[in-house]
């Protein structure tokens, strides 16, 4: 019942649409103005009829004028047109002509033998209230109401669908009682006048739902009524008839449904159950990774943990050895401040002793006072370097000069002290000019040397000179080889920092000024030692390098010409 | 027979070895001195000196094995350390207590060096 209720719902209120659509043109402009044919209005109906065919089945939109005759016709493909043709004749035109009112017709054939129903609408100037024509479509009612359910297999659930007189506009029953009337012979015999069946139809068409089963021989049917009510009025009738069988099985269905849904519930119950299960290992994995987590993180926190006390641990161990780097420091310091006070004391006293010999023990008394003061020197110019107080008097000057000045000096003493070293130089074609502290260079270079001397007992010592174009910042490059005992390679990698030292005497700190100063200039120093076994005693003996920025040419000139 | 005031001074510092063996010298003592332990060893005499005077930090062998090595060849020798380093006290006293702190005055050495030659045993 409820079904057919809904489909009736269904047919009338596309129809009221349609009808609204008719009503809207009605209303336009052009038509209000009796404007009914020309290209104008065609292009307008053109448009309209493309509008209605969207919602349904419509095959002709036509107008009508005033005197009944189709001034405009637009119809579906393969029908045919009708223009200029009195159509008085249909009742629903003089229906609407007569009330003025819009027309749900009954059905009737068309000069083709289709069987249709028409809805129309009167066109009424809206200020004079005089009548201009009608438009209306022309529905075609097999393939109209085949939309809303079967009106073609007997033997399942059709649709039969009346007019007001009884009409039937379509029938899934039997094609040939298309057009006929319910209570006509054909139907009725039909229908073995199923008293029934006629008294259901009988009060369908008097507006009342209802329904009742019933066999005229074809096998029970259960058909259910209900009225297609446009704006409360019935125009068109419907029946749903159902096969019995169908219901039958249908409620076999429903409790194939219910059994079904008792599955699905069943199923369901046991898909949230799954779920929740799911859910609880999830969350019960979620909390594992959680404490899993939780416990990686106390571990990395332990981990962490253990690495600061590592840290602190290897803290300490280096604090424990700078401490007994201090230590020592103060150690050596001691000795070396001692050793030369020593010499100083006793060669004064043994001077005041015997005066003669002042030429004797005057030079050793000025050796170990220069000692001291070459001492003092290296501790003052730690203190300004790590307190980053040292500073430079820069000048500009020619490396090579300087060194071959130094050479020169320490060749004298090499001479003097009667050392079986050799110092050669081999400085390079150009003159190497920087503007660095001449002193401090000169400290550098004589560091280096007095190294090399200090470690090669019998042998050479080359220094050369070099200008390295390798990079846009030319630099001088120096060398200092020796072919001593090399150096320990306990302690090559950190021969630059302070107080490392293989000699018995020093505090280990003209290497670390060395670095500082160099550096300072914006150059480089390193050492390394020579892996080429080309010296005479089979020493492999160290090459110190360092570098200095050269200055740049203009620069250059210009103090050249101040000079 | 006069006292035997013959004292072996190793230092490698040459010019403490040279001014102790003058100050000591002129106070009557005979001195060799030496830079080096090695030749110090090498041109040891048994039964020669009365005193060795070592200095503790020296190349290639220090004052303390110098001392071993010697005693080895003379029981009755006396040493004194001498040395401008922090010596540790509890190590050297093993091997003798008489420990000469650099500097130290020529008057103060001789008198230092007397006691413990008056040292018995």
């Amino acid at each position: 019942m409820e079904s057919t209720k809904i489909i009736s719902q269904h047919i009338g209120s596309d129809l009221k649409l349609i009808m609204s659509i008719l009503e809207g043109m009605a209303d336009s402009p052009h038509f209000q103005q009796g404007e009914l044919y020309g290209d104008r209005i065609l292009q307008i109906v053109k448009d309209k009829f493309s509008q209605v065919n969207d919602i349904t089945k419509v095959d002709g939109l036509f107008i009508v004028d005033k005197d009944n005759i189709i001034t405009t016709h637009i119809v579906s493909e393969g029908q045919r047109s009708f223009v200029n043709i009195d159509i008085a004749f249909r009742d629903y035109i003089r229906e609407t002509r007569d009330t003025l009112q819009p027309v749900f017709s009954d059905g009737f054939t068309g000069i083709d033998g289709i069987f249709r129903i028409a809805l129309t609408v009167p066109i009424i100037n809206s200020d004079t209230g005089k009548y201009i024509g009608i438009i209306g479509v022309t529905i075609p009612t097999e393939p109209f109401f085949s939309l809303y359910g079967n009106i073609h297999d007997i033997n399942s659930q059709f649709l039969v669908i009346y007019d007001t007189k009884g009409t039937l506009l379509a029938v899934g029953a039997d094609k040939s009682l298309l057009a006929k009337n319910f209570f006509g012979n054909e139907v009725q015999s039909f229908i073995n006048h199923n008293p029934i069946l006629t008294n259901l139809t009988q009060k369908l068409l008097k507006g009342l739902s209802g329904g009742a089963t019933y066999d005229f021989g074809r096998g029970e049917r259960f058909t259910s009524n209900y009225p297609v009510l446009i704006n409360g009025k019935p125009d068109y009738f419907i029946q749903i008839v159902t096969p019995t069988d169908i219901i039958y099985s249908d409620i076999s269905n429903v409790l194939f449904g219910e059994k079904l849904q008792m599955f699905t519930l069943i199923g369901g119950t046991v898909a949230a159950i799954t779920t929740l299960i799911m859910f609880l290992l999830k969350w019960n994995i979620v909390l594992n990774d959680e404490v899993k987590k939780r416990t990686k993180a106390l571990q990395e926190s332990n981990r962490q943990l253990s690495l600061s006390n590592q840290e602190i641990a290897q803290a300490n161990e280096e604090l424990q050895v700078h401490d007994k780097m201090q230590k020592d420091f103060i150690n050596v310091a001691s000795h070396e401040i001692k050793t030369p006070i020593q010499a100083i004391l006793t060669f004064s006293q043994l001077l005041q002793k015997y005066p003669e010999r002042q030429r004797e023990f005057t030079p050793a008394i000025s050796r170990n006072s220069l000692r001291l003061q070459r001492l003092a020197n290296d501790i003052l110019d730690v203190a300004k370097i790590e307190s980053r107080t040292l500073t430079l008097n820069k000048e500009i000057f020619d490396l090579n000069e300087v060194i071959s000045n130094i050479i020169k000096d320490y060749n004298s003493i090499v001479v003097k002290e009667n050392y079986k070293v050799k110092l050669l130089f081999y400085p390079s074609k150009e003159i190497l000019l920087v503007e660095a502290d001449k002193e401090r260079i000169a400290g550098v270079i004589s560091n280096l040397l007095s190294n090399a001397i200090k470690f090669t007992k019998n042998g050479e010592i080359f220094v050369s000179s070099e200008k390295e174009n390798n990079s846009n910042n030319p630099s001088a490059l120096v060398r200092v080889q020796d072919t001593g005992s090399g150096i320990d390679p306990e302690i090559l990698s950190k021969i630059f920092s302070k107080f490392i030292t293989k000699s018995f005497e020093g505090l280990g700190l003209g290497l670390y000024i060395s670095k500082n100063i160099v550096e300072t200039h914006g150059g480089k120093i390193w050492a390394e030692n020579n892996n080429s076994n080309n010296n005479k005693n089979g020493n492999l003996g160290a090459i110190f390098y360092f570098t200095l920025p050269l200055i740049n040419n203009n620069k250059s000139s210009n103090n050249n010409i101040d000079k | 027979m006069g006292e035997n005031k013959k004292i072996l001074l190793v230092d490698d510092e040459a010019d403490i070895a040279l001014a102790f063996s003058l100050g000591l010298e002129s106070n009557g003592f005979s001195v060799d001195a030496y830079t080096s332990s090695i030749k110090a060893l090498a041109n040891f005499k048994s039964d020669f000196y009365k005193l060795a005077l070592l200095d503790i930090k020296i190349p290639e062998m220090d004052g303390i094995e110098l001392s071993e090595k010697i005693r080895e060849k003379d029981k009755k020798l006396k040493i004194c350390f001498i040395s401008a380093y922090d010596v540790d006290y509890h190590i050297v006293k093993e091997y003798s207590t008489c420990i000469i702190k650099k500097p130290i005055t020529i008057d103060d050495l001789v008198k230092k060096i007397n006691t413990k030659m008056q040292e018995k045993g």
